[in-house]
């Protein structure tokens, strides 16, 4: 039996308003149908990510189909994700993912998904997982998982001689004692819709 | 309270958000020379004023133009922009009016790839260094190798 097809037609119609989501296998995405039976994707299947190896970390930047529109101004979506593995300890960690090129105007990041992974095995055991946040957890050859100091994301876009629309994209992390963890960077930003985004991974 | 007055754009009309630099406003009359009425700071791209309005032009005067001035000083390290002066043919814009905008001229060409790159890499050893500093390996630490 095909359940997503079964979904499928169970959606609602024009007497039956209740929500009916369903997986669209064809188009691998998941969807509802409204009350004109007009198809509203909610999110499409993830298919493989490609992240192309750098000197620090491996980087993929795509352009997302969701669009904001805020007091009349559009906007576009982009989802940056990349790894970096911080395993030599150090008091400052640094990685340079490389940099982003708006045509015009400013990226702003509007969401934040991104995770550090430490070693607690001779903590509370295990691995530990925590938001990229100036709390986050991570582990020494101690092998026992504590708090950083501070560890963000940084967007750089005022180096050198370099216009504003170089945006120099690097994790910094810093601690009084030494630190090593995983990385995992998923975000989300904004630039003005219909304007040229280039990522060259560095 | 200090209110924008103008903001510093590029020549594509995007404002410069990390600008630090100084503006200097004068006043040109007819029969005398142009004169410095204002100056000030510009601070993340907008320069501000107390009130947020231009000083009072003097109505017993014949008024030709304004023109504002735009000085870059910074961020640290940036250099991107040139100086400006835009002059405009009409009267200060008045108090709550915002002055519009001047554009700055980048600083030489479009940079290249490799350039790029290699900013990139200059800017992460800058970081380290300044991190380092402050967040020295412990004695201990180093003797562990």
């Amino acid at each position: 039996m095909n359940i997503d097809k079964k979904f499928r037609r169970e959606a609602p119609t024009e007497t039956r308003q209740s929500l009916g989501v369903y997986f669209d296998r064809e188009d691998k995405h998941l969807a509802y149908l409204d009350q004109n039976r007009k198809e509203h994707v909610i999110a499409e299947k993830e298919g493989t990510v490609n992240l192309e190896l750098g000197t620090d970390a491996g980087s993929s930047l795509v352009k997302t189909d969701t669009t904001y529109n805020f007091g009349g101004v559009e906007y576009d979506t982009y989802r940056l994700r990349s790894w970096a593995f911080f395993n030599t300890p150090n008091t400052v960690q640094i990685a340079e993912l490389g940099y982003i090129y708006i045509s015009n105007g400013d990226m702003f990041i509007i969401k934040n998904s991104s995770n550090i992974e430490a070693v607690d095995f001779n903590g509370n055991l295990g691995y530990t997982n925590t938001p990229l946040t100036p709390e986050a957890l991570v582990d020494d050859a101690t092998d026992v998982a504590r708090k950083i100091s501070t560890i963000y994301l940084n967007q750089d876009n005022a180096v050198g001689a370099f216009p504003q629309n170089y945006n120099f994209m690097y994790i910094v992390g810093f601690d009084a004692a030494a630190f090593e963890c995983d990385v995992y960077i998923d975000v989300e930003f904004i630039v003005e819709k219909g304007e040229t985004v280039e990522f060259v991974v560095s | 309270m200090e209110e924008r007055i103008f903001k510093v754009t590029d020549e594509g009309n995007t404002k410069i958000k990390p600008l630090e630099g100084t503006y200097e406003i004068a006043y040109k009359y007819k029969n005398e020379e142009e004169a410095k009425v204002a100056e000030g700071l510009i601070n993340r791209g907008e320069a501000s004023a107390i009130g947020g309005k231009f000083p009072d032009v003097d109505a017993s005067k014949e008024f030709e133009y304004y023109a504002l001035k735009v000085t870059p000083t910074g961020p640290k390290g940036w250099d991107a922009y040139a100086s400006k002066t835009k002059v405009v043919m009409a009267l200060p814009p008045k108090e709550g009016d915002k002055g519009g905008e001047v554009k700055l001229p980048v600083k030489g060409k479009t940079p290249t790839k490799e350039e790029l790159l290699k900013g990139l890499k200059d800017r992460k050893v800058s970081k380290y260094e300044e991190l380092k500093k402050k967040y020295p390996t412990s004695p201990m630490e180093e003797a562990k190798g």
